[in-house]
């Protein structure tokens, strides 16, 4: 206690000196913060909002190279069974593309607007559990309106990118349920293989957003993708692929292991790229936290300084330390404890300045840029441990910046300097 | 309780080694009242470094209140300096920032025992005893060479040492602050039986002391002073 209120009464007398000390490492500390809260918030963004991923979760899908002797592996009715035997797998959802073409054409009001398109739709059919929807969501059988959802990616690009430029309004996912648009399945814009074969007009109505819905086209009950192709000729037997839930995250790579050893394949492209992206968001950071730490790195030279000049300028008084009983411990805690006292305010003052850069960031982001897909309302992610982490990261800075002046302190003769 | 035997001590001058200590000895008994003498340079801080613990770097044996100094780990010979012995300087060596009572209560800072109420209390208590109640809130600065001292002498006795070690402790001093000064070393000595080795040039503050010895070309020779009155 004695020693800190030494260190403390040392600090008072060199303001100018210290206060210096301390904005080296508050800049430093500060950088880092500010680097390290932007990578966790942008990676934050990739994961839930471009590429959302569910840990628990993964995408079976047949092979792509059938070489069976015995038949085509497929994800039928049995592999259903097999997948929802294996340990560790809680619920598996199925999954059926609309195996033809389908166009979509509207002309007419939309939320106070008009609008005329023509699209090229896909659609897959899923277990109503996969997407969670709700009861809006179940086929209404033959004739009903087909109950759709769209992603709620596709539909953040709709509102930030193709909405203002076309200027047509922004919608919630809220507003569009209930939207009926009509859908031409067996047509297509692009290929010519459906215009041989029969057509069906089938109205579609939105039943909402959701994560889980495909991006490129919209998501419909596995009943009504299973009744359009069995209606139009196609194959409504197998699937185009299976959702298995783990009942917890770490059970995952044993379930692909089983799932690969009964030669069927794991769809992880999302996943990879979402992967993909993370890393290069991670690798951002790390070079920008790198960039951060050389400032810390001038912060800890600066302090050396200093706490050095102090140390040349103070031997006197070290060695009239010495002759009342101060040991080299001591003497050496009374110096670090001054650098440590820096290194608390500069990591505090870092911290708070990283908070108050990223706050005016935000401020500026929200007022003065454009909106875009996937904008969010904050680009920053300060998790608790990220203040007790600038604080140490500030005081250890500060540390190794007085370990030289600390030795030289020791090293003060107090038989040659009284 | 002090007993030095051969003790030498050289320093190094460039390429050359200069031998300020060859081979002293000295006996002191508790209550004792030594002067030592001796030109600048000769010898007699560092004499005083050594008894005192500051300076390990000596040949010979020094052995204080029944205890070889050689022997001392780093942290006792800090408790050695912190407890058994009080140093007095000629520059006075307080700690600017630091009021009276914060100087003079600095050995309880690094003692084994915290600096709190009881610390504060001797203190004051400590410069009570030089004279300077009342004056425990001024920092150095706003005190007289005098108080200063006085306040230095205040922190030597903070601990109730054993044995004090004054280097020149006058030398700064008017002459009749220099008296004031010396008349509470010598009250702690013959009251308190506090052993006291003062290093002096003064041939009159010698003249005080029970014993005066003279260090001359690094060895200790006895001094003898025609006492007014004396035989």
């Amino acid at each position: 206690m004695s020693v800190l209120r030494l260190a403390w009464i040392n600090l008072r007398r060199d303001p100018r000196g210290n206060l210096l000390s301390v904005a080296g490492v508050a800049a430093g500390i500060g950088a880092l913060v500010f680097f390290v809260a932007l990578g966790l918030g942008v990676g934050d963004v990739v994961r839930t909002r471009i590429f959302p991923q569910d840990a628990r979760s993964l995408q079976v899908v047949p092979p792509k190279v059938q070489i069976g002797l015995f038949g085509a592996t497929v994800l039928d009715e049995e592999a259903v069974s097999r997948m929802s035997s294996l340990p560790g797998v809680e619920a598996v959802h199925r999954k059926m593309r609309v195996r033809i073409p389908a166009v979509s054409r509207y002309d007419g009001s939309f939320f106070g607007k008009h609008l005329r398109m023509g699209l090229e739709i896909l659609a897959e059919g899923v277990d109503p559990g996969l997407v969670d929807a709700g009861p809006r969501f179940e086929d209404g059988g033959e004739g009903a309106p087909i109950p759709a959802l769209i992603s709620t990616r596709l539909l953040e690009i709709y509102n930030q990118g193709f909405a203002r430029d076309r200027g047509l309004p922004q919608v919630s996912g809220m507003m569009l349920q209930g939207f009926r648009f009509p859908v031409d399945f067996g047509r297509s814009y692009v290929t010519s293989r459906a215009a041989a074969g029969e057509s069906l007009r089938q109205e579609a109505v939105l039943a909402g957003v959701s994560d889980r819905a495909m991006l490129q086209g919209i998501t419909i009950p596995l009943e009504s993708a299973r009744r359009l192709n069995a209606r139009l000729g196609e194959d409504a037997r197998t699937y185009s692929a299976l959702v298995l839930r783990a009942s917890t995250p770490d059970r995952v790579p044993a379930i692909a292991a089983a799932v690969r050893d009964a030669g069927f394949e794991i769809d992880d492209s999302e996943r990879v790229q979402a992967e993909r992206v993370g890393a290069a968001v991670a690798i951002v950071t790390f070079v920008l936290a790198l960039l951060a730490l050389l400032v810390c790195a001038l912060g800890c030279v600066n302090i050396s300084l200093t706490l050095g000049a102090a140390v040349r300028a103070r031997a006197r008084e070290l060695g009239i330390l010495r002759s009342v009983g101060a040991t080299s411990r001591a003497i050496r805690g009374l110096v670090l404890a001054e650098a440590a006292a820096i290194g608390l305010c500069g990591g505090v003052a870092g911290a708070l300045a990283a908070r108050g850069g990223a706050a005016l960031l935000d401020w500026l982001a929200r007022t003065k840029v454009p909106a875009f897909p996937f904008k969010p309302e904050t680009f920053f992610e300060f998790p608790a441990w990220i203040g007790a982490g600038a604080v140490a990261a500030g005081i250890a800075a500060a540390l190794l910046g007085a370990l030289v002046p600390a030795r030289r302190a020791v090293r003060v003769d107090p038989s040659r300097i009284l | 309780m002090i007993r030095l035997r051969e003790i030498r001590k050289s320093y190094r001058d460039g390429d050359r080694a200069i031998e300020v200590l060859r081979g002293v000895s000295l006996d002191v008994d508790e209550g004792e009242l030594v002067a030592v003498m001796g030109a600048s340079g000769s010898g007699k801080s560092t004499l005083l470094n050594v008894i005192g613990g500051l300076d390990r770097s000596y040949r010979g044996a020094a052995e204080i209140l029944g205890r070889d100094l050689a022997s001392l780990s780093e942290r006792e010979l800090a408790r050695h300096r912190n407890e058994a012995v009080g140093f007095v300087f000629q520059s006075f060596n307080l700690l600017a920032p630091l009021d009276a009572l914060h100087n003079v209560m600095l050995p309880s800072f690094f003692g084994p025992r915290a600096a709190g109420k009881d610390a504060r209390d001797r203190a004051a208590a400590a410069l009570a005893r030089v004279g300077l109640a009342g004056k425990e809130a001024r920092l150095p600065s706003r005190l007289s060479g005098g108080e200063r001292q006085r306040v230095a002498l205040a922190r030597a006795l903070f601990a109730k040492p054993r044995i004090l070690l004054a280097d020149e402790p006058t030398g700064s001093l008017d002459a009749d602050t220099a008296a004031q000064v010396l008349e509470v070393v010598r009250d702690l000595n013959t009251r308190e039986r506090l052993t006291v080795i003062l290093v002096t040039h003064d041939d009159r503050v010698a003249a005080m002391a029970g014993r005066a010895l003279r260090l001359r070309d690094g060895m200790l020779e006895p001094v003898t002073f025609a006492r007014a009155g004396g035989a």
